[in-house]
């Protein structure tokens, strides 16, 4: 990582750049040969690649380099440290940056949320900086403003004279420091000032469940390495969360099965939808959501009567309380007996977590089981959220009820679509347009955006100076990769217009807020925490084990039994979280790890309901609450909970920039009341609509073992061979005859570790430019991914067993597609990889019917030719764009081979085990994905080839993949497997 | 001046045909030379009017073919249905049917003419003619099918600045040696046949500019004792080296699937059960024209039922020789041990989602070959031409559903996928359809379809001596 403070700085694009030195009207005194070739090609590249968006005059990026600084040599990649936020919560990551331009988003090994890996939707972070449907300009009626007469309006609006009557702000969840004093300073500066939180998944029910069980906000922290029996009730803990990828990869960490004698966890989940770590689980138990509190009771009740006098905390008339909730748990006794067992078992080494959007009196339950056992994984800590103690959260009632009475006479929004993503009974979306003047900051034109007078662009992540927390309170500093495209506003520029600033700069509030703190040495100060992408010394120190209170007894009443009616559960969508990446080509077309729904959201129903109700998948279904009804195709999904219908957040937009609306929107069926646990009224309209999923549901057959082996740890410890059939290379006819260099590179995955989140899906994107081809295109089985991530069920209907493969090219050693290819247009190289010469490549595409693993994709269309400027700069510089007709397919990241094997050969030093990570690998929040060279013993990829569990995908047809993959192990508890 | 018949230049000994049954069967009308000659060329020189109008339409069918040859080279192969997994679907079903029917013409011209068979003389140039269509139909597949259809030379062999040859491993450059090979020698063979008849109608044609066009095309004929010989030689010739192209042609088509490691393509039996479903599409093919074409030009006597009947017999031959294969395949299948190949053939195909597909296969190719064991049958025009249709049609199926059935659902069970053809797709098919009938009804314009100077070397052969 290059030392250098910010990108922007020494970007053409920043406007702090004065356009030309001062002699540069002057002929160069001297101008050799050299320098005019220099000088004359720089002029033509750059010409030729005018950057559009830029405020600038043209003229000013003839020569952008005159003095060239010192970090950039055109064609070596640049990482800077930044971090994304979401819902308020920090994850780090590094931007990589080709002369100015981010082109990739990869995790920051040094940030305790990323640990190096990055989910997909920060990574797609990357084409929405490029988007050219997001807001551009300042409009107000729709007409275009000028920037200072919206400046004038904030200040206006924040004149301390009139002290914030009627003025509401409406902000996301925010863990800034500088954010956060900038708000305290508003509030005592207009004390009338009502500013609204607003996230549609936010952790309000968390945070209020801890209340209920410690009298304050504190966020719950788990290390999953220490425990070894866990239970999710309705989290998606491996998926999901402000902590997921560094939650996953203790997980994965604590199933890596190094030998047959390593410990193993126990994941134990009880959940309504299927989710990621559903599918992970030992042991999942579908349950309503209206369900859980029963069951979280239920458990407490075992454990009373399991740990004895140990529970003597536990006052009498809760016992009571819970043995009268607990009997109304559906649950099999069975199974919470055997849950509580083994917990009880493990003391000390358990950890049992709950759902962010479930009832607070279930975080309670499952606090109050972890103080009981004494789970030694968790702690407890305030969150970094600011005004997580406020009553901010949940206050667009307030700010409803304020524009009901017409008494709103500012209303600011920043980047929060409440007019779309709030419960409808608040039908904030028509009401907006009662505040006298109202102001919409937004990436892209939303709903809110659409019904405020003045409209305004936000700036991206990549082109904001911010800060930010993390879970923990580690803060990052969040550093523009590129000078705003579009002149967007950040959050802190806006607060500081309402603060009454003449002309905020986000860069100079964040570093003045920063040097007050820091008096001693800032500037190193500044430099380091740039350059390490977190600050040193910021994360929150963890409560010592809080007292917990069992004054939340009036919270057990036992709801009445929701008797032949459907559940409605609600939920945050895998890809596009609440709706804001809603119009995102690369999330929407990568399918939903457990559905593998693409471009949509559907009506999820348990196979047991869709027969009881007669439908199939496609069908329409007519959902009615409250009068408010919406349509959307059943989707059946195995494992769902019977009696609920499960809908992802987030679809269905309809002002997202003028594109086709996918899915429809569940917050029409949103209570403000409540999130789930409602009911709603299914009605088959008749009609139906095709799904757009890119696989089937697949039942596997009886030629499963050789697509993939799963097997119970019990039965691979005692035999750890067992699994692994003597396959010899079968004689063959056919040696290949490329000459075998002394690398070979080879690939492992792990499915043990693999939790089919799908990161690596979007990093293989974003790293070899490959192309979405829209919901048509998955339709007719399209999709360009290189990667794909493939399900396959077994057992029952009602409880399957998930098994999640990801398919890549195996790079065989006798590639079946080579040989038939008629023109030689892939080949074999010597260190063992499969190449595409998409040169010699006229696109017959027999290499793809020949492929037994079918991963390889064929340029229909000359997809990249509709794509609008200036989306083009996200490509990376160092992979072909590929043409119409011919074919693609994973390379193992041949350019980063490449590029590493260059840096070894200047540094006159061999290639080191780990100096080559391909996309997926680098971003796998589990680091299920190994590779190396498989020619050299001591490397990690060679000695998991040779583990026990290794095998190979198809084996008998003698291909030789490189790719091999490691079993995958279940832990079942010994009393539930009988 | 007639190009009059001369003894033939003898190859092999003739054996004696006085067989008087082939005679009457063959030729029941005794007709002079002249008269021969007279009629068959007249059918050239005044078309009968539907004529016109047929080539009309055909030809404005087959610009919806330019159309969309245009239209996908245009926009890509997603115009198409194709997919992955089911990157082969109408393009090469297209091109397998139509070069199997183009084996029908080589078979009946060269091997029956090795074989001496003299039923042949009446319908081999129809056959060849429909060979040499049909090819041109088929060549135009495999080159729209690529993705870059314009860097189809790469496939040929040729000394490229960069060194950089085909890939010779692959069927795929095979194929484009046996097919380029394939339409040569059906072309030479078609137009040596077709020299005499061509001076012919030099001689006889009234008007100027038709007299030039023959000439031209004659080579300069003169109808010479040396002549006839030399052609007589080449004949023979050009059919011995004709005769393994029909095997070598499809055999070689068939190892476009054999050599892939697909279930239900992976199979050694592929080569001949591919020739004797080419020949037997092809005879189908030859039936389905002659049979109207006969009647049209009230040829009945020259096209008879004798020629029908014999025709059948091929089908029901050839017919039998597929179902045997089937048999073969699936039987294979079954005690091979392979999973996914008896997934394959014992599930997939007969009752997958594409059953309805396999089991119209079976009707068509297997079931109504079967009715040709009935001489009725055989000697009824109009049932044989239901049948021909018929098995054209299972043909065309077959192929589909080799291919697509196998990419449809290979061995990983997460990326199968259907297929459905777009109106591209039929429209391409439709368009080659109506090509392959404009090229013809060219040639019924401008050519005489029947041999006239063979004819006649046939009348002198068996009437001759009486």
């Amino acid at each position: 990582m290059p030392p250098l403070k910010s990108a922007a700085r020494d970007s053409c694009l920043d406007p702090a750049v004065p356009e030309f030195d001062a002699a540069q009207d002057q002929p160069p005194s001297e101008l050799s040969r050299r320098e005019f070739l220099y000088l004359s090609g720089a002029t033509i590249a750059l010409s030729s690649q005018a950057l559009p968006g830029c405020t600038r005059a043209p003229a000013g990026k003839i020569i952008p380099y005159r003095v060239q600084p010192e970090v950039i040599v055109p064609g070596r990649a640049l990482h800077y440290a930044t971090a994304s936020t979401l819902d308020g919560y920090a994850t780090g990551i590094l931007v990589e940056s080709h002369e100015g331009r981010p082109t990739k988003i990869e995790g920051n090994p040094t940030h305790p949320a990323s640990l190096g890996a990055c989910s997909a939707t920060e990574q797609a972070l990357l084409l929405q900086l490029y988007d050219p449907r997001r807001v551009q300009t300042v409009t107000r009626r729709g007409v275009p403003a000028q920037s200072r007469e919206l400046l004038r309006v904030l200040r206006a609006a924040g004149d301390a004279k009139r002290g914030g009557r009627g003025v509401h702000l409406v902000l996301p969840p925010f863990s800034s420091p500088l954010l956060g004093s900038q708000v305290a300073a508003l509030q005592s500066r207009l004390p009338e000032l009502r500013v609204h939180v607003h996230a549609p998944l936010s952790r309000v029910n968390a945070w209020r469940g801890s209340r209920l069980a410690f009298g304050s906000v504190l966020e719950t922290r788990v290390d999953l390495r220490q425990a070894a029996v866990v239970l999710a009730i309705d989290a998606d803990l491996l998926a999901r969360g402000p902590e997921h990828l560094a939650l996953a990869r203790a997980f994965a960490d604590a199933r890596r099965m190094s030998s047959a004698g390593s410990p193993m966890n126990r994941l134990y989940v009880a959940e309504t939808a299927m989710t990621v770590t559903g599918a992970m689980a030992d042991h999942r138990q579908a349950i309503a959501p209206s369900e859980a509190p029963a069951f979280a009771a239920a458990l407490l009740h075992e454990l009373c009567s399991l740990l004895g006098s140990d529970t003597a905390a536990v006052p009498a008339p809760i016992r009571s309380d819970l043995s009268a909730l607990a009997g109304t748990s559906s649950v099999e006794r069975r199974f919470t007996h055997a849950l509580a067992r083994d917990l009880a078992a493990h003391r000390g080494r358990g950890a049992v977590l709950v759902g962010d959007h479930l009832p607070p009196v279930v975080h309670a339950l499952a606090h109050a089981v972890n103080a009981l056992l004494a789970n030694g994984a968790l702690s407890y800590a305030p969150s970094p959220i600011v005004l997580s103690e406020a009553d901010s959260f949940g206050s667009l009632r307030e700010l409803r009820a304020a524009l009901d009475a017409n008494s709103v006479e500012s209303l600011v929004v920043l980047d929060a679509d409440v007019a779309y993503a709030s419960p409808a009974d608040l039908e904030l979306e028509s009401l907006i347009g009662r505040a006298k003047e109202s102001v919409c900051f937004a990436l892209f034109p939303n709903a809110t955006w659409a019904t405020c007078n003045w409209r305004a662009p936000a700036a991206h992540m990549i082109e904001s100076w911010l800060d930010t927390r993390a879970l923990d309170g580690t803060t990052s500093i969040v550093q523009p990769l590129i000078a705003p495209l579009y002149s967007g506003w950040t959050p802190s520029e806006v607060l500081a217009a309402l603060l009454g600033v003449e002309s905020p700069s986000a860069h100079d509030l964040l570093e003045s807020f920063w040097r007050e703190r820091r008096t001693r040495d800032f500037e190193s100060f500044w430099e380091m925490s740039l350059v390490r992408g977190t600050i040193a010394g910021t994360e929150i120190l963890q409560s010592s084990r809080p007292e917990l209170s069992w004054n939340w007894r009036s919270f057990l009443e036992p709801r009445a039994r929701l008797q032949h009616e459907i559940e409605l559960n609600l939920v945050g969508d895998s890809r596009i979280h609440d709706g804001r990446f809603g119009n995102h080509p690369w999330l929407l077309e990568l399918p939903c790890p457990v559905t593998k729904q693409t471009w949509g959201n559907a009506a999820q129903v348990a196979p047991a309901l869709a027969r009881r109700l007669n439908i199939t998948d496609g069908d329409v279904l007519e959902l009615t609450q409250n009068g408010r009804s919406i349509e959307l195709p059943t989707l059946i999904v195995p494992g769902h909970a019977d009696g609920a219908l499960t809908i992802a957040l987030g679809w269905g937009q309809r002002d997202m920039a003028s594109t086709e609306s996918f899915g429809a929107s569940g917050y029409r069926l949103m209570h403000s009341d409540e999130r789930g646990g409602t009911t709603v009224r299914v009605h088959a309209t008749g009609r139906r609509e095709a799904l757009a999923l890119s696989q089937a549901t697949m039942q596997l057959g009886e030629s499963a073992d050789s697509i993939l082996l799963v097997s119970t740890l019990e039965r691979y410890k005692a035999q750890p061979r067992a699994h692994q059939p003597q396959r010899k290379r079968g004689l063959s006819m056919y040696v290949p005859d490329a000459p075998r260099a002394a690398r070979q590179w080879g690939m492992t995955i792990d499915l043990n570790a693999c939790t089919g989140c799908s990161a690596c899906v979007i990093a293989c994107q974003a790293e070899n430019n490959i192309p979405s081809v829209g919901k048509h295109g998955v339709l007719e089985h399209r999709e360009m991914h290189w990667l794909r991530v493939d399900r396959y069920l077994a057992a029952s209907d009602s409880a399957p067993r998930v098994m999640i493969q990801p398919m890549t090219c195996q790079h065989c050693e006798k590639a079946p597609c080579e040989y038939v290819c008629p023109t030689g247009a892939t080949v074999h190289s010597s260190d063992g990889l499969n190449q595409m010469v998409y040169n010699r490549c006229v696109g017959t595409r027999f290499c793809s019917n020949n492929c037994p693993y079918k991963v390889r994709r064929f340029n229909w269309f000359d997809y990249h030719r509709g794509e609008a400027s200036p989306s083009e700069l996200g490509h990376n510089p160092e992979v072909t764009v590929r043409a119409r007709g011919v074919m693609e397919k994973c390379t193992y990241c041949v350019q980063r081979i490449r590029n590493a094997e260059i840096r070894a050969k200047v540094a006159r030093r061999p290639l080191a085990d780990h100096d080559v990570h391909t996309a997926c690998e680098q971003t796998c929040p589990t680091r299920a994905i190994e590779f190396g060279d498989v020619n050299d013993p001591h490397s990690d990829v060679a000695k998991l080839r040779d583990s026990d569990r290794a095998f190979q995908v198809l084996p008998e047809l003698g291909v030789e993949p490189r790719t091999r993959y490691l079993m995958k192990l279940t832990n079942p508890n010994p009393e539930l497997a009988k | 001046m007639t190009a009059g018949p001369v003894e033939p230049a003898r190859l092999w000994p003739t054996p004696d045909f006085s067989a008087p049954a082939d005679q009457v069967a063959l030729l029941p009308r005794a007709q002079s030379d002249a008269e021969l000659s007279a009629e068959l060329l007249e059918k050239v020189l005044h078309p009968p009017r539907w004529l016109g109008t047929a080539i009309a339409l055909t030809g404005a069918c087959s610009a919806v073919l330019a159309a969309c040859v245009v239209y996908t080279l245009l926009t890509g192969i997603g115009v198409w249905g194709n997919n992955i997994p089911v990157a082969w679907a109408f393009g090469i079903t297209n091109f397998v049917w139509w070069i199997g029917i183009g084996h029908a013409g080589t078979f009946i011209s060269a091997f029956l003419l090795l074989l001496e068979q003299r039923w042949r003389t009446s319908i081999n140039r129809f056959a060849e003619a429909m060979t040499l269509f049909a090819v041109v139909q088929a060549g135009i597949f495999p080159l729209l099918h690529m993705g870059r259809a314009w860097f189809f030379y790469w496939l040929i062999p040729y000394p490229s600045t960069m060194g950089v040859w085909p890939q010779f491993r692959s069927s795929l450059t095979w194929d484009v040696a046996a097919v380029s090979t394939y339409l040569t020698v059906s072309f030479l063979f078609w137009y040596l046949g077709l020299i005499p008849d061509l001076a012919a109608l030099r001689d006889y044609a009234p008007e100027r500019w038709r007299r030039r066009l023959y000439a031209i095309s004659a080579l300069g004929w003169h109808g010479s004792a040396t002549t006839w010989r030399t052609q007589r030689i080449a004949y023979g010739l050009l059919a011995a080296l004709a005769a393994p192209l029909v095997v070598s042609v499809h055999s070689i088509v068939s190892m476009d699937f054999a050599i892939g490691v697909l279930p239900g393509w992976h199979s050694t039996i592929f080569p001949p059960y591919f020739v004797a479903g080419a020949i037997y599409s092809g005879f189908a093919m030859v039936l389905t024209l002659l049979i109207p074409a006969r009647r049209l030009y009230r040829l009945e006597h020259l096209i008879t039922t004798e020629h029908l009947d014999k025709m059948a017999k091929m089908l029901l031959v050839t017919g039998s020789l597929i179902s045997y294969a089937y048999v073969v395949e699936i039987y294979l299948a079954w005690v091979g041990g392979d999973s996914f190949e008896r997934h394959m053939l014992l599930w997939v195909r007969p009752r997958g989602p594409f059953a309805p597909l396999f089991w119209t296969v079976i009707a068509c190719n297997c079931g109504s070959p079967l009715f040709l064991w009935s001489r009725r049958v055989r000697r009824s025009a109009l049932c044989l031409f239901t049948l021909t249709l018929t098995i054209q049609l299972g043909m065309w199926l077959e192929r589909l559903m080799l291919i697509i059935t196998s990419l449809s659902a290979d061995f990983l069970p997460t990326i199968a996928h259907g297929y459905r053809p777009t109106v591209i797709d039929g429209a391409l098919l439709v368009g080659t359809l109506s090509f392959f009938l404009f090229l013809f009804l060219l040639f019924l314009r401008f050519v005489p379809f029947i041999p006239v100077s063979e004819l006649k070397a046939l009348q002198f052969e068996l009437r001759g001596r009486q």
